[in-house]
């Protein structure tokens, strides 16, 4: 049982101050404390569930808001266990506190497609438990039979037709101990999980009303902005102040980590003071960084020893061996994050203690960044959560708490930190660059034999936790090349680490982004080089993983695989299995005068059970749109140390009009539920190549994919 | 100066070049209105002038004297704006950030093109950006406000 009374309590005590409610019964936003009647009781069974005596029920999410729909899919776990009645519910955000530590993660973070996995059986027991408590307060009160007692909508019935609403049972709830086992209901008898529900964060999200990190508004509000070399890993040197500060309205300047900020009454006053303090920075070896360097670096960094990260049977004997040997070199550049809210944090010292409300998928980290700065203990320091604007591994890191502790500690005041699009562009933790040598061998009957693959990436957990780094292979770094579904007898994959100056960081769905499109592009270069089809010969491989075989069949079947096209048009095909779901993409593209025109795609997915499939469906059309864009465009570059692109008009995002009609199909499946954030990333890039191929006979190993498509 | 905004006459405190977007969100406080870009290419920041749906973020207010805005939180008294139901009934937002201010894009549509076929749709919502990739809800979104908002209702 993860239950724990202690726990519950800490949080309770830090539980003042939220920013962000919904109430499914004006499906609308309550911001601040509740109103809270002198003679409420509260039933709290645990760190998720709270009931008061005038029947309130509330339901604390413990993971971060950033579009995949946690406000409404965790309250649904919850309730359904707990029979509370869905159109009468308050939804909040979780304070800080140990019990909300996200056991897929260590640390109280939403990523990794984690949120609703990790939360799919303690949400439930949770639930379940309160539920099991009021039903025996109810025993108590009248002498009926637990037998005969039945919960249902946010009441406990007695077989005379009487109706105890939980809130008149909460404070005897409140006396009971809390049970150690729970049974937990069938999934036949789901009557909430599983339905398609409108999400209840919607309506505050098309009135302007919704409370992102940049919309924090609080009493002596302060704007800070900041500016950092344009060099990666470059200094302020000095700066001259002397103009900035004779201007109204600026209140502080101040060096911040790596370069300076500015404290003003507004953000317009404060850019215009950054804009006019000249500076001058210590470029450091960083001026010498450029993408070209990297690639070249990388090339030859291929060609080494790697670090054994996976090594099935013997590759390079088979190889040696072999009748016919296919090699292929694939390149994948850095991508940014950019979300459209661009990082910002508010702090405010006071009262011994730091508050910070911020929109971050890491309430430990940026608890622990602001004890760092500050040296209060953690526990002085209090993390509210506001809405995301977006955070795909962006808002992991903590490098936009800094600025705002670090420039709150100059004034009594609370400071808003604001990034402009440069800053956040140019200084993001982008998806690493990497490149792969990749060898297959065919027997003489065009079977693969064997698949050496080296990959050069640089590492994530280097600088984060270089423990996790285990003889030379960093598992960030090669996730989805290693676990390879493919039943090829000789497997050898290699990790070569090369960092670089470019900060890395988890990028939606991290390797699998880059490692799904090698193994998808070259096993399809293996099909055509053995003369075989690319769908018939992933099914005879995939004997060993049916979730995978099952999904890639449903989509070529969906797309119309084995269709006669017309010339210019093709039809691709790709397959992977990342965090826990298998997913596949065919898609149907025209190639016109070199323009690749993507006429469907179609996206089979296999997450096991499916809590909110409205939801669900939406994370397949965002993840897909993400890698379009990332197949489509981009890419981030860096010259003289420094990233080239600054803002949308030269790091361009997916637009409406090229966004291809999606089919998606959601298969059933009663296991428990898997990751959907991510998973449906991966396979887009390598079923469009594959799809370029089928059309033109082109094999694109590279992303984005050229603007023009011809055989130059 | 003074300007309408959301049909209150209201005095502008900041100085001329502030762009717009930084008067409603800073000055007046609605923070509905997003900054996403700062040179008019995400569509973030959209709100209308008189009719017309702009970047708030790319246009100074000194050109703005006695010009009339309109702003997400303005669009309705009641959040009740054929596009905002429409946008519900589609369940378009994810992250939510650009909603503004693509709603704000679409009901300026909608107003000029009660009838919008997909092409119209996709060149007047191609300046506002949505990295979470609610594209195909919000084309649904459009033609259900579209069509709800010219069945016959009583005027």
């Amino acid at each position: 049982m993860i239950l724990n009374r202690r726990d519950f309590f800490k949080v309770v005590a830090s539980s003042a101050g939220l920013v962000l409610a919904l109430d499914t019964r004006t499906a609308g936003v309550n911001k601040g404390s509740r109103a809270k009647g002198a003679d409420v009781r509260t039933f709290a069974p645990n760190a998720w569930v709270r009931i008061g005596s005038n029947d309130e029920i509330v339901i604390i999410v413990d993971k971060s808001e950033m579009g995949q729909g946690v406000l409404t899919a965790l309250p649904m776990l919850v309730a359904e266990e707990l029979e509370a009645d869905w159109d009468r519910l308050r939804v909040e955000q979780a304070p800080t506190a140990s019990v909300y530590i996200n056991p897929a993660l260590g640390a109280e973070a939403t990523g990794g497609s984690s949120s609703v996995r990790s939360s799919y059986l303690p949400l439930r027991t949770a639930g379940a438990a309160a539920r099991l408590m009021l039903l025996e307060a109810a025993h108590r009160l009248t002498g009926v039979a637990h037998t005969r007692l039945r919960a249902e909508r946010g009441a406990v019935l007695l077989p005379d037709g009487q109706r105890f609403l939980y809130g008149a049972l909460a404070q005897a709830a409140a006396q009971l101990p809390v049970p150690r086992d729970v049974r937990l209901k069938s999934p036949r008898h789901f009557h909430i999980i599983g339905k398609p529900l409108p999400r209840l964060d919607t309506p505050e999200k098309t009135t302007g009303s919704a409370v992102f990190g940049i919309d924090v508004q609080k009493p002596g509000l302060l704007i800070g902005v900041v500016r950092r070399s344009a060099v990666l890993g470059g200094r302020l040197r000095d700066y001259d102040e002397r103009a900035a500060r004779a201007m109204a309205g600026v209140v502080r300047i101040t060096r911040v980590d790596g370069g300076l900020g500015v404290i003003a009454v507004d953000t317009w006053t404060a850019w215009k003071a950054l804009d006019a303090i000249p500076l001058r920075w210590e470029e450091g070896d960083g001026a010498r960084a450029s993408t070209r360097a990297i690639r070249e670096e990388y090339r030859q960094a291929a060609a080494t020893e790697g670090a054994i990260a996976e090594r099935r049977g013997d590759a390079r004997a088979a190889i040696l061996r072999a009748p016919r040997v296919i090699e292929a070199n694939y390149e994948i550049p850095f991508a940014a994050h950019a979300p459209l809210e661009p990082m910002n944090c508010t702090a405010h010292l006071h009262d011994g203690v730091c508050e910070i409300w911020a929109p971050t998928q890491a309430q430990t980290g940026a608890q622990e960044t602001a004890a760092h700065l500050t040296g209060l203990p953690l526990d002085r320091v209090v993390v509210h959560t506001t809405l995301l604007g977006g955070g795909f591994g962006r808002r992991l890191e903590h490098d936009f708490v800094a600025d705002a502790v670090t420039l709150a500690r100059t004034v009594p005041n609370p400071v808003k930190v604001v990034w402009s699009r440069e800053e956040d562009m140019t200084h993001d933790f982008y998806r690493p660059y990497s490149y792969h040598k990749v060898q297959g061998a065919l027997d003489p009957r065009g079977t693969p034999i064997a698949w050496r693959q080296t990959i050069v990436a640089a590492s994530l957990m280097r600088t984060r936790d270089p423990a996790a780094v285990k003889n030379g292979v960093d598992p960030t770094a090669v996730g989805g090349a290693v676990d390879m579904p493919y039943d090829i007898p000789n497997i050898e994959i290699g990790y070569v680490e090369r960092d670089t100056k470019v900060p890395v960081g988890f990028w939606r769905s991290v390797a699998d982004s880059y490692t799904a499109f090698v193994k998808e592009s070259f096993v399809d270069e293996l099909a055509h080089a053995a003369s075989r089809d690319p769908l018939v010969l992933r099914r005879d491989l995939l004997a060993s993983d049916l979730d995978q075989r099952r999904v890639l069949w449903a989509a070529a079947r969906a797309i119309g695989w084995g269709r006669r096209r017309p010339p210019g048009c093709g039809l691709g095909v790709a397959v992977h299995k990342s965090f826990g779901t298998s997913m596949a993409q065919a898609a149907s593209v025209r190639i016109r005068s070199g323009q690749l025109h993507i006429d469907r795609l179609v996206c089979v997915c296999d997450c096991g059970l499916v809590v909110n499939p409205n939801i669900a469906r939406a994370q397949i059309e965002g993840a897909i749109a993400f890698a379009l864009q990332a197949a489509l465009k981009g890419p981030i570059t860096v010259e003289d140390g420094r990233i080239q692109q600054r803002n949308f008009d030269n790091y361009q995002l997916l637009r409406i009009d090229e966004m291809p009609r999606i089919d998606i199909r959601l298969l059933k499946n009663a296991r428990a539920p898997q990751g959907l954030g991510e998973p449906a990333v991966p396979p887009v890039a390598p079923a469009l190549a594959n799809a370029i191929f089928a059309a033109s006979g082109i094999r694109v190993r590279e992303l984005p994919f050229p603007a023009v498509l011809d055989h130059a | 100066m003074r300007m309408v905004i959301n049909g209150i006459d209201r005095e502008v405190r900041s100085s001329p070049d502030t762009p717009l977007l930084w008067v409603i969100r800073d000055e007046w406080g609605l923070t509905g209105t997003k900054y996403g870009c700062g040179i008019g290419v995400c569509g973030a920041c959209t709100v209308h002038l008189d009719a017309a749906p702009i970047r708030s973020c790319a246009v100074p207010i000194g050109s703005l004297a006695g010009r009339r805005v309109t702003t997400i939180e303005g669009l309705s008294p009641d959040g009740q704006h054929p596009v905002q139901k429409a946008w519900v009934a589609e369940d378009v937002p994810q992250c939510g950030y650009c909603q503004s201010g693509q709603i704000m894009s679409a009901a300026a549509l909608l107003a000029r093109r009660p009838h919008p076929t997909n092409r119209d749709i996709d060149t007047a919502m191609s300046g506002n950006l949505c990295r979470c990739g609610t594209y195909a809800r919000i084309r649904r979104a459009i033609r259900r406000a579209g069509k709800d908002a010219h069945d016959p209702q009583p005027s």
